[in-house]
């Protein structure tokens, strides 16, 4: 082998280890940090059909402006507008509730 | 007189060699026999997790940045502060953040569970679970927390409503 053909395998190895260091390095971050269980796009997470019907299917949400006046009507929208939120927000009864992992639920 | 401190002694001989919290040995025989359909379960509750802290994550984010903040910034500049609002961005920004960080800490307790063999420890399986549990509560007080926070917005704004 020549010089040059040796350092070019040497250069593909030294590629190859790199490339998985990086890699080992990036997936311990990616899971240490927590980020990992907040992330849906992780194999077996994937939204399902019905999820992204439901959010194609949002409509342009109300945003409270920053500037302007503060008056009676404003705050009456403003109030509307929370309470369509509360009620999106209760729509989810009882969330991260113990019964889900009882010993009955899971037969124990 | 005897039968009755007879079965005081095998109670608190049976409260000394069972403490609170304890696996049952009818327990670890369901754990064991179970195992695959319990872990299948814990499985689906995981997803059914993500999918619900997502859900609510979204909101949470939307009535911080498109209700609570806005609507402080807004006050400010019309010379209008006021404190219990002001108050209750702080609380709710801050108890938004814990509920991340508790979504995260249960998840990777329950992670760990799933990953425990149940079949040949029971035991050290149910402890994970007592303490996910403990975990999954901790999660639940921060959606009723900040559920109570969004409410005290609401009235905290038709109070203001109200002094115009």
């Amino acid at each position: 082998m020549t010089v040059g053909g040796r350092n070019l395998v040497i250069l593909g190895i030294a590629s190859v280890v790199i490339a998985f260091l990086t890699t080992g390095v990036s997936l311990a971050l990616y899971h240490n940090s927590g980020d990992i269980y907040l992330d849906r796009s992780r194999p077996g997470y994937l939204p399902d059909e019905e999820e992204i019907e439901q959010d194609d299917n949002v409509k342009d949400e109300y945003v409270f402006d920053k500037t302007g006046t503060i008056n009676d009507t404003v705050l009456e929208e403003y109030a509307e507008n929370l309470q369509n939120e509360i009620e999106a927000i209760e729509a989810y009864k009882n969330p991260f509730s113990a019964d889900a992992l009882s010993d009955e639920r899971l037969g124990i | 007189m005897k039968k009755i401190f007879f079965l005081f002694v095998m109670m608190m001989g049976f409260c000394l060699v069972l403490p609170a919290g304890a696996v049952s040995e009818g327990q670890k025989t369901a754990i064991s026999e179970n195992c695959d359909k319990i872990k299948e379960t814990l499985r689906t509750v995981q997803h059914q997790d993500s999918r619900t802290r997502v859900y609510l994550g979204r909101h949470y984010e939307t009535v911080l940045s498109k209700y609570i903040t806005p609507l402080n910034v807004r006050l400010v500049e019309n010379t209008m502060i006021n404190s219990g609002l002001m108050d209750n961005q702080d609380s709710f920004s801050r108890t938004r953040n814990s509920f991340i960080i508790d979504f995260i800490e249960y998840q990777k307790g329950l992670e760990d569970l799933v990953a425990t063999d149940c079949k040949t420890e029971p035991e050290n399986f149910y402890n994970k679970l007592v303490k996910v549990r403990e975990r999954r509560n901790v999660v639940e007080s921060d959606t009723v927390v900040l559920k109570e926070l969004i409410m005290t917005q609401l009235n905290l704004v038709k109070g203001l409503r109200e002094q115009l």
